[in-house]
């Protein structure tokens, strides 16, 4: 089994397997419920901003952190578990090869992360799409900014969800892979490690914002897509008498994420092969 | 040809503390097209090890294997996909039904709905097919992972245990369905403690103890070597069995069908005649039997008396 006959068995393995497990499905259900409480009281009270396109600010913004972080966690649910049960070891006896096995798992991460961001973007859409009036709409409904802060959401789930990926092969326990996650984009990267580097390393300070769950940040906003929606945020944040914040860039906090998907993948490849299952 | 080809295969699992633990040391084998393989020895002497490095779980740590010929990773892969096999426990996803897990297995091995449902026949699973895996009873489990060996058609079948867990029914069942894969041509590499099973399906055998290789080779040959007293008494058989027991070069004495089975070393029948009448014991059965597997493995590996009759 090679190239695309091995890709395509090893996605519609892993998606047949991921369909059936109802952990799956209550994890995504649960997301979707949260979302669309979310989003009902402004929907159902007509508010000003629930409109398109004003409405991507808030899609690609403050929720997009619970996106990433629930579909981390289901990840590790879903994957975990294959080292508890034994599977893994089943499927490459089986017929998979080490390696298949692996990449058929780094498949299933954009899967997870396509399934969650697809219910984070598609039930308020579906919703203000209801109350948008169409003929009043004075700029494009989907601005190309909104591709792009897509790309970056998803981009950030990679690179957050390659840890989780990294410590489910590397801890095979879905409570410890999950407790060690979570203490690694809590505690310690948004406590620990920056009171040490500021102790430490002061003059180091400014790498910190490239971490795997704080680089992920300024990809969450759709602001800094999108230059009318930043000046639309600057305003109100000047009209509340604070200093708005500048636009951040965020093509290198994208490359970043890229990096440490890439990095992130590729020590769980070498820790994975050298391991026995 | 050569279907499974060892050259000094070793593995040593590593410990934080210590040299770690040699599990198989430098064991050389050979299994040739259309053999049925028996791979025996103690618990703890590298079978399931050993298996697990053929089949990629388990990275070897010395010596190299071939399957198929081939050895390279690539080489190796392709081999792969032309075995069946199972290892140990059979585990499969506890939420799929049984259909579901062959369904898993299939699209690896390139296999259709067709394959399943004849697997599913030949193991006796049609009826259950669509029963979850964790609602399935351990002889269940071990149709299953028989079944999944078979999808596709495998030329090698490696089989670790496959009757572990099951009632005499149950075994009695898998032993015909080796015997038919036999039957088909198929070469079969089988771990088992049932050596009344191995015997009497198996045309060759190896025997590891501590990871090494002891003894290799037909099951004829492996039998028709040492010598087995058969020696009958109409009074009480345990104080017949010790009494034998304690007769120079005797081992491993044990009851069966009412007789005491032990193997002699250099005395023969007559002197072994003699030692029981002096001991006032007169044998009312006494004749030289070939011994079986059971014996020839007791004798290799110096397993306690027994062996190989519990499960």
């Amino acid at each position: 089994m090679k190239g695309a006959r091995a890709f395509g068995v090893l996605l519609r393995n892993e998606w047949f397997k991921a369909r059936k497990r109802v952990a799956f499905w209550i994890a995504l259900g649960f997301y979707a419920f949260f979302t669309l409480m979310n989003y009902a009281q402004p929907f159902l009270e007509g508010s000003e901003g629930f409109r398109l396109p004003d409405m991507w600010a808030s899609v690609f913004g403050d929720e997009s952190p619970t996106v990433v972080i629930f579909a981390s966690l289901t990840f590790v649910l879903l994957s975990a578990t294959e080292f508890g049960w034994r599977t893994a070891r089943q499927n490459v006896i089986d017929g998979l090869s080490k390696s298949q096995w692996f990449w058929g798992k780094a498949l299933l991460l954009p899967m997870v992360g396509l399934a969650f961001i697809g219910v984070h973007v598609l039930i308020p859409t579906v919703l203000v799409l209801i109350r948008t009036d169409f003929a009043a709409a004075e700029a494009p409904l989907v601005p190309l900014s909104v591709l792009q802060a897509g790309a970056g959401l998803g981009m950030a789930f990679l690179s957050v969800g390659a840890l989780a990926f990294l410590l489910t092969l590397v801890i095979r326990k879905t409570g410890a892979a999950l407790a060690v996650w979570f203490l690694w984009v809590g505690p310690i990267e948004s406590g620990m490690l920056p009171a040490l580097v500021s102790r430490f390393l002061p003059d180091y300070r400014a790498w910190l914002d490239y971490l795997p769950f704080t680089n992920a940040f300024p990809l969450f906003e759709f602001r800094n897509y999108d230059a009318a929606a930043h000046e639309r945020y600057a305003a109100a944040v000047e009209a509340a008498g604070r200093t708005p914040p500048a636009p951040v860039d965020p093509t290198w906090h994208m490359v970043t994420a890229a990096a440490w998907t890439a990095l992130l993948v590729g020590i769980a490849y070498i820790s994975f092969r050298r391991r026995d299952l | 040809m050569t279907i499974i080809e060892t050259e000094g295969l070793s593995k040593r699992y590593t410990a934080l503390r210590g040299a770690g633990t040699l599990a198989v040391d430098g064991l050389s084998v050979r299994v040739e097209a259309g053999q049925v393989y028996g791979f025996l020895g103690p618990n703890g002497s590298g079978k399931t090890t050993t298996i697990g490095m053929l089949l990629g779980i388990i990275n070897p740590t010395g010596g190299s294997f071939r399957l198929f010929g081939g050895e390279t990773p690539s080489e190796l892969h392709a081999a792969r996909q032309r075995i069946g096999a199972t290892l140990e426990y059979p585990n499969f996803y506890p939420y799929l039904n049984c259909r579901d897990n062959l369904r898993v297995v299939a699209r690896v091995k390139g296999s259709d709905e067709a394959d399943i449902a004849e697997v599913l026949e030949i193991v006796g699973l049609t009826s259950r097919r669509k029963t979850k895996f964790k609602a399935c009873s351990l002889g269940m489990k071990q149709r299953l992972a028989l079944a999944a060996t078979m999808i596709g058609d495998p030329e090698l079948i490696i089989l670790d245990e496959p009757a572990n867990g099951l009632d005499p029914a149950g075994q009695r069942e898998i032993r015909d369905i080796i015997r038919e894969l036999a039957r088909r041509g198929k070469t079969i590499f089988l771990s088992s403690h049932m050596l009344h099973e191995v015997e009497r399906t198996c045309t060759h055998v190896a025997i590891i103890e501590t990871g090494r290789l002891v003894r290799e080779g037909s099951v004829d040959d492996l039998t028709s070597a040492g010598t087995v007293a058969a020696v009958g008494s109409d009074g009480d058989i345990e104080v017949l069995r010790r009494a034998v027991s304690e007769f120079d070069g005797a081992s491993h004495a044990r009851v069966e069908d009412g007789r005491v089975l032990v193997r002699i070393g250099g005395g023969g029948l007559s002197e072994l005649n003699r030692f029981l009448a002096g001991r006032g014991i007169y044998a009312s059965h006494l004749s030289l039997e070939r011994p079986s597997l059971e014996d020839a493995f007791m004798e290799i590996t110096g397993a306690p008396e027994g062996f190989g009759e519990i499960q």
